[in-house]
């Protein structure tokens, strides 16, 4: 970002402050806006030259924290990775994330999203716990394999997913496709036992089923992730797990015990 | 006695396809008679309605119709309820008021079903 400003675009910016408001506002603001100039930019820019007051969340600015969604131009998005220009508008609105509470001005409430997460155990699951907790060698993992899940491990838990999801609009107990996704990315990683483990949560009335393929959900990704083919995913398994021919499978064995074929010889292991 | 809600999904996808099969044989008997082999005046007079009434082929299979559209659209109908009314408490007075609305509409729709067939025959 640099040079001279290209023209001056008007940011309509939603304003709340929980201990003087009681509803929220807009305020805007004219930023001159250069070629390469992102939302977040503006922001930041805003913050240091016209309101010191204006309060947002941000952190790599390269799209990798996930920190810095908000709701632009009436979609979900993140700030640091929305160019100015490519919107195409002289009028910018930036406003909180729906579906979370707004702690103050553009900063969402994103713990019941972190709660739902943690909820569904998103981490590998064995079912020789002694052996989880003291490794004794890597759990091997061919590309192939690697490719089931791969796309759904890109989820930086922006949020972005949850906030345009209409079901989690009307419910807030909705696991939500954030959650879900991740349920589906740990469950379907060949290292993993636990799909066991995770499917009271996921087969309910809050968990898959409550999703109806709107869509949403990977339309706004900016990661590529899609939450929406993982819960129908989901979906089957847990109808094919209710009639006994589910994901009962054994996960990768750890090695260098069981060499698996197709795969080559990890490094013995050093002294220590 | 719980029951998933996965259990709840596959048989409202079988009861969708029990649905499709039935009514497609209805489509196939009464308003495509030119195809069934019958003339369309013909299919609907009191004596072949009388027919179909007396025939235990028709008598089950309206009574598996009248299950499946049931289990269908009240399986249907509580999904949209259960996500206006989002309390756990309103879920389960839908639950259990569709639950019960379903079982007596059946219970009523076989007995009409099979006084019918005596009735016939």
């Amino acid at each position: 970002m640099g040079g001279e400003p290209v023209k001056t675009v008007t940011f309509k910016i939603t304003r709340y402050d929980p201990e003087r408001d009681r509803a929220t506002h807009a305020q805007s603001y004219e930023v001159p806006v250069p070629k390469g100039m992102t939302v977040l930019d503006a922001l930041i820019w805003i913050k240091n030259n016209l309101d010191g007051t204006l309060t947002y969340r941000a952190s790599c600015r390269m799209g990798i924290c996930g920190a810095c969604g908000m709701f632009i131009n009436k979609k979900p998005m993140l700030a640091c990775q929305t160019q100015i220009l490519e919107l195409g508008s002289d009028v910018v609105e930036v406003a909180p994330l729906p579906n979370y509470a707004n702690i103050k001005d553009l900063v969402p409430d994103l713990g019941p999203m972190f709660e739902k997460h943690q909820a569904i155990k998103p981490y590998l699951i064995r079912e020789d716990k002694k052996e989880q907790e003291n490794p004794i060698g890597e759990y091997l993992q061919s590309p192939e394999e690697l490719e089931d899940y791969l796309q759904l491990s890109y989820c930086i838990k922006c949020g972005l997913c949850l906030s345009a999801c209409p079901t989690a609009a009307s419910d807030p107990l909705f696991l939500g496709p954030q959650a879900l996704a991740q349920a589906y990315r740990y469950s379907a990683d060949s290292r993993d036992e636990g799909f066991a483990e995770r499917l009271p949560l996921i087969d309910t009335e809050q968990g898959c089923w409550r999703c109806h393929f709107a869509g949403t959900c990977t339309q706004v990704c900016p990661k590529g992730v899609d939450p929406a083919m993982a819960i129908q995913f989901l979906k089957r398994w847990a109808i094919a797990y209710d009639f006994g021919f589910g994901r009962k499978r054994e996960g990768a064995p750890p090695s260098p015990l069981h060499p698996r074929p197709g795969i080559a010889k990890p490094p013995e292991r050093t002294a220590g | 006695m719980h029951i998933k809600e996965s259990t709840f999904w596959f048989w409202f996808l079988v009861a969708g396809l029990v649905i499709f099969a039935f009514l497609g044989i209805h489509v196939v008997v009464i308003h495509l008679s030119a195809i069934s082999g019958g003339a369309y005046t013909k299919t609907l007079s009191y004596g072949s309605a009388l027919q179909r009434a007396k025939s235990t082929f028709f008598t089950v299979g309206y009574i598996i119709l009248l299950a499946a559209l049931l289990y269908h659209g009240l399986y249907g109908l509580r999904s949209l309820f259960i996500e206006l009314f989002t309390s756990r408490a309103a879920g389960r007075a839908i639950s259990w008021s569709l639950a019960l609305l379903g079982l007596a509409t059946f219970a009523y729709g076989t007995y009409v079903t099979i006084i019918a067939a005596r009735l016939a025959s």
